[in-house]
């Protein structure tokens, strides 16, 4: 039995350990590493809406899907 | 600004507006040049989207402080979306992001032409109504649709002029009169296809409250004076219609007085 979770944000997968909260799963792939860190962010859990005060409470399951959107140009 | 344009604004839900033109922030040469067109365009409200965006690629967050410092209104769209669920949850991340209850409700039926899918696009307005967001749906020209939107709870509505992108202009004035005929007393807007100043000047001498646009201003060739020309169009336009215009006549009648005519002996 593994103790790791299997997830996708936007379209990467990544491991992270069983359990992993949102806010967990922000810090380890701390959005991201040497990357310069995004700070307007938000995001859906397998399509639904997730508000940013629910993050730490909400607990990642194995081949979850998160999409990580930012402010963008659009017409 | 006129007299006219002070007493005359455009209201959205529950705020009023003094230009009547609303317009995008994509396509254009540069964040800089998007912001002084945005400024040329005398515009209050202006849409924006939600992207994936790679962190080492600034660029996305380059524009979002340039709209951040342009003090105008947000408009989120649901560009791309494809279902009502997809355009919901879309929306629900735009209201917390952008911190406001408008949304561009966008639902595309068909990617040859971006026609927007009426049977989503009532179901989402629906819910999303319900849920307490203002919704300014992106529609067709179809009089039955908007009237479906209408009994959804939408107070705004945004048939297209032709399909988003395309600079066509006003493909069918007659289904958009019809439109403007039909319900007197709502909020229309023209969204999508205005290629020209003169076209949106044509929807807004037929009653249109307002025109939404971004590729004829950001694809110009010199964006800050399209963005005049376009701000320019929009308020001649009204200011045309609430002038009344005369009605066309079929037969030649002179402008000049006729008594005292010179030579008319000889004719």
């Amino acid at each position: 039995m593994t103790n790791n979770i299997n997830i996708t944000l936007n379209d990467t997968r990544y491991d992270l350990k069983k359990g992993s909260s949102i806010s967990q799963a922000l810090d380890i792939l701390n959005i991201n590493s040497d990357k310069p860190k995004l700070t307007d962010f938000v995001i859906a859990l397998n399509q639904t809406f997730i508000p940013r005060s629910q993050y730490p409470n909400t607990q990642l399951q194995n081949n979850d899907v998160i999409e990580l959107l930012s402010p963008m140009a659009g017409g | 600004m006129t007299q006219t344009e002070m007493n005359d604004g455009l209201k959205l839900y529950h705020r009023e507006f003094t230009s009547r033109l609303l317009v995008g922030t994509a396509l254009y040469p540069s964040p800089a040049i998007m912001a002084q067109a945005i400024s040329a365009s005398g515009s209050e409200m202006i849409t924006l989207s939600l992207r994936r965006q790679d962190p080492a690629n600034n660029q996305g967050q380059t524009i979002w402080q340039h709209i951040k410092q342009s003090n105008c209104t947000l408009l989120p769209n649901t560009a791309g979306c494809h279902s009502a669920q997809e355009a919901i949850t879309l929306a629900q991340m735009s209201r917390e992001i952008f911190n406001t209850d408008f949304i561009k409700l966008e639902v595309i039926g068909d990617d040859y032409n971006l026609q927007p899918d009426p049977f989503e696009t009532v179901k989402a307005a629906e819910i999303l109504i319900k849920d307490g967001f203002k919704v300014l749906p992106y529609c067709t020209d179809d009089l039955v649709l908007c009237q479906r939107l209408l009994d959804a709870g939408c107070q705004v509505l945004m048939p297209w002029g032709s399909p988003i992108g395309t600079g066509k202009g006003l493909m069918n004035p007659y289904n958009l009169q019809a439109i403007r005929d039909r319900f007197p007393t709502t909020c229309l807007i023209i969204d999508a296809g205005i290629g020209k100043p003169s076209q949106a000047m044509a929807a807004m001498e037929m009653g249109y409250d307002g025109i939404l646009l971004n590729t004829a201003i950001a694809k110009a060739h010199n964006p800050v004076q399209m963005a005049q020309a376009f701000a320019q169009a929009v308020s001649g336009g009204r200011q045309a219609y609430l002038a009344g215009l005369m009605e066309s006549r079929q037969t030649a009648t002179p402008s000049t007085p006729t008594l005292g005519t010179p030579f008319w002996q000889q004719l």
